[in-house]
């Protein structure tokens, strides 16, 4: 344990902190701006009547539409102050806060890598991150620090690997890897891009990029690591993640991991890029300053320690629970499944009055967004969420004791759709919890 | 980087062991998009279009026929061909985009229930503009439906011996004519080319749109407006038969089976001339979901059939006198969103929001 305290603690280059912090807060900051130019922030945080809160959070509830604003404007100041390396602390702290907030307000909007960047924030409020190439070093040179105890930079690229990792071993399932699904679906509507397109739909070129997925997730953090293939494993990270960026809508994540695996790179890179970069600038070339360090911060090496224990398991809880994950999806998010499944639904809610024994259906596009629709009709804790609330509804036009049941079919990976969950059960009666879900009905392949 | 190519040769084998093993990789003809959306805009909306715009001159014709000689024959003929436009437009109201979004002709033709309240008050205090957001219905085909066919044929002519009620005629009658000039012309001179050409299946490429739209109407104007909502469905489980669309000249039926036909004819790629060409059932084909395809054919035929069971009479008498029937068309109409809305789009790889996704 000495052992491994001490070589965690060996003094390193703070380069590549520095860069990451720059490079993560640039494309943050650009993220925001597409997010607000996109009118997501109407769409997705003032438009909706109801929100899909996450289980224990509850509480989190969406301000007003300027109030919204604000938040945004905040959070992408945040990322501009990160980047610059300035005002540091405060940036870091309220970027995890603002980005952490808006990402807790609707499950609608889930996305791994919405999940990556609030645990990077998190990670960097505890890095001195804006020691070295910010304008807080230039502004004042005597709070230049060259070196920092190893895990500070090791952080990063574990939480980086993990990311990979897991994302590879969701991968290691029968669809995924018998099948080529969902590739062989999603691909061959991609059959009209010039030139690649008749490539696209082959079947072949399906199993290719599935095979190719899985193994680059599972191996690229370990081949980044070692100096030898690091160059090679950059250029596929380029490739691959431009790959996914072309074929599919996945927003900012691609430049995201192409920025964040930087990191992986030697200071002797990091600084030759650095100065190019610094010579831009119009200021005078500075001295190096001392080489000041970090003392082994111990409380902080135990923070980190349980980050990341719980890392290593939450992924892992999808084992505890009975049926076919991609299905029941119990222990499906927070756990790096990136483009893994075809899922759709289409869920009709039916309401009984047992004092008038009528019935009728809901028009769940009366209450929620296209997307929280869509996103509602394939997981089965937001079927739940919105049958709680339209027993609120009801009960506020007078019908006290609604039975609400829900008649969902979905369909996974271009299986045949069939019942997600039991079309009798009245689900007023029901509450989430982290017990298995029993009124989830089987999936049946074969149909 | 020896060990490194060896790693490489290893996965590109596996990969192709892979292939072997577990499917038939028979090389198919890439889909033509291009060839589909040329089809359903030469074939289907292009003449849809036109039909719609012919048939509302000729009611133009027989409306100036009728101010012209105020008599039940011409009156006959008037609200004949009424029925004839109403038809014509179930030809064309699923595609509420491009050209169709930009003059709401949804909105401005076929708002209803009509608020005859306000028409009313409208030709009493000759108030014309139409133009409002909060007019929609107070105008378009339910408020011609209204003025021709809720009173008797005698007492309906006399009524229009009230040059109020021809002023305000004319009004509904030239905003429609307007609007279906206005899609028409936008299709034939430059969006049939746009359509035709936006391919791909992102949000913005034509059967992204079209498919959008089109599961959009399915379900809203369709599903609901046409026969769930009357039914009861939005309002606690009490029938509202006077929601229902031509609610005065009792057509709604025959309205609800002539759209799905036409619906059914877009997924098909059957063009006005009866030909079979490429559409959502080849593009299907193509990609290996014959099985798919086959129960999206055989659920159109059966919502048919079910429709066809209530044709006799008026939708809102059979609501009243025979529920069941009409809930079990329902269900049948229901049935089928499940395929269009998500099979069809989750099996083609057609989004339909345009957010953000990695894929969970």
């Amino acid at each position: 344990m000495k052992e491994l305290i001490k070589r965690l603690s060996g003094l390193t280059h703070i380069a590549p902190l520095a860069s990451f912090r720059f490079i993560f807060g640039l494309i943050l900051f650009a993220g925001v701006l597409r997010f607000a130019f996109k009118g997501w922030i109407t769409d997705l945080y003032v438009t909706p009547t109801f929100f899909f809160t996450y289980y224990g959070f509850e509480f989190i509830k969406p301000l007003g539409e300027v109030s919204m604003n604000i938040v945004f404007v905040i959070m992408g100041l945040s990322f501009l102050l990160m980047a610059i390396g300035y005002w540091y602390r405060f940036a870091s702290i309220s970027a995890f806060i603002t980005f952490t907030y808006v990402e807790l307000i609707d499950k609608t909007n889930y996305l791994n890598h919405y999940y990556f960047v609030s645990l990077v924030c998190l990670l960097l409020i505890f890095l001195p991150a804006d020691r070295f190439f910010s304008l807080r070093t230039l502004l004042k040179p005597e709070d230049k620090l060259s070196h920092v105890p190893a895990y500070q930079i090791g952080v990063l690229k574990l939480q980086l690997g993990i990311v990979y990792f897991f994302a590879g071993l969701a991968k290691l399932n029968s669809d995924w890897i018998l099948r080529a699904l969902p590739l062989k679906i999603w691909l061959p509507a991609k059959a009209h891009i010039p030139l690649i397109g008749g490539l696209l739909a082959k079947t072949w070129i399906a199993y290719l990029f599935s095979w190719f997925g899985a193994i680059y997730d599972l191996v690229i953090p370990f081949l980044l690591l070692v100096k030898k293939y690091r160059n090679i494993a950059y250029l596929v990270v380029i490739i691959f993640h431009l790959a996914t960026y072309f074929l599919f809508q996945i927003g900012m994540f691609p430049f995201v991991m192409i920025g964040a695996t930087i990191i992986f790179f030697s200071s002797e890179w990091h600084l030759k890029y650095q100065q190019k970069l610094l010579n831009l600038l119009p200021v005078k070339k500075q001295a190096q300053s001392t080489v000041e360090t970090n003392k082994i911060n111990r409380p902080l090496i135990l923070v980190f320690t349980v980050f990341f224990l719980f890392q290593l398991l939450f992924p892992l809880r999808f084992i505890a629970y009975p049926g076919k994950l991609f299905w029941t999806e119990q222990g499906y998010r927070f756990s790096w499944r990136v483009m893994l499944m075809e899922k759709a639904g289409y869920a009709v809610f039916h309401v009984t009055d047992p004092k008038t024994n009528r019935s009728w259906e809901v028009n769940n596009y009366d209450f929620l967004t296209l997307n929280q629709e869509k996103m509602m009709s394939t997981q089965t804790d937001m079927l739940l969420q919105f049958a709680h609330y339209l027993k609120k509804y009801y009960q506020t036009q007078g019908i006290l004791e609604p039975i609400i049941t829900v008649e969902c079919y979905a369909s996974l990976n271009g299986s045949s759709s069939q019942l997600l969950i039991d079309p009798t059960l009245d689900l007023t009666k029901v509450e989430d919890t982290f017990a298995p879900k029993n009124w989830i009905l089987p999936f049946n392949p074969n149909l | 980087m020896k060990k490194f190519r060896i790693f490489i040769s290893g996965i590109v084998i596996l990969t192709l062991f892979s292939c072997a093993d577990t499917d038939n990789d028979s090389p198919k003809d890439n889909f033509d998009q291009q060839a589909m959306l040329s089809n359903l805009s030469e074939n289907i909306f292009l003449p849809n279009y036109a039909l719609l715009e012919s048939e509302v001159e000729d009611f133009i014709l027989r409306w100036e026929a009728f101010k012209r000689i105020k008599n039940e024959a011409n009156f006959i003929q008037l609200s004949e061909q009424f029925k004839e436009v109403y038809h014509s437009y179930q030809k064309v109201n699923y595609a509420e985009f491009g050209p169709a979004a930009d003059v709401s002709l949804r909105n401005n033709l076929n708002t209803f229930p009509t608020d005859t309240a306000a028409i009313i008050n409208n030709i009493q205090s000759g108030n014309l503009t139409i133009n409002t957001l909060g007019s929609f219905d107070q105008k378009g085909l339910p408020a011609i439906d209204y003025l021709l066919f809720s009173k008797s044929t005698s007492a309906t002519v006399n009524l229009f011996n009230d040059a109020k009620y021809v002023t305000y005629m004319d009004t509904l009658v030239d905003d429609i004519n307007y609007r279906v000039k206005s899609t028409n012309n936008s299709w034939k001179s430059s969006y049939a080319g746009t359509f035709s050409n936006k391919i791909g299946s992102d949000i913005g490429s034509s059967i992204g749109i079209l498919t959008n739209a089109w599961n959009q109407h399915y379900e809203r104007n369709y599903r609901d407006g046409k026969i769930g909502i009357p039914l009861g469905i939005r309002s606690l489980g009490l029938p509202l038969p006077e929601k229902a669309e031509a609610y005065f000249s009792g057509i709604s039926t025959s309205l609800a089976i002539k759209n799905l036909i036409e619906m059914e004819a877009l997924y098909l790629g059957i063009g006005n001339d009866g030909i079979n060409r490429s559409s959502f059932d080849d593009y299907l084909l193509a990609i290996d979901a014959q099985q798919l395809d086959s129960r999206i054919k055989t659920q159109f035929t059966a919502a048919e059939e079910a429709l066809k069971r209530i044709e006799s009479g008026e939708l809102s008498e059979q609501i009243k006198n025979n529920p069941a029937a009409v809930e079990s068309a329902y269900q049948e109409l229901q049935k089928l969103i499940l395929l269009i809305k998500v099979e069809m789009p989750s099996r083609l790889g057609i989004l339909i929001t345009y957010q953000d996704n990695d894929g969970d």
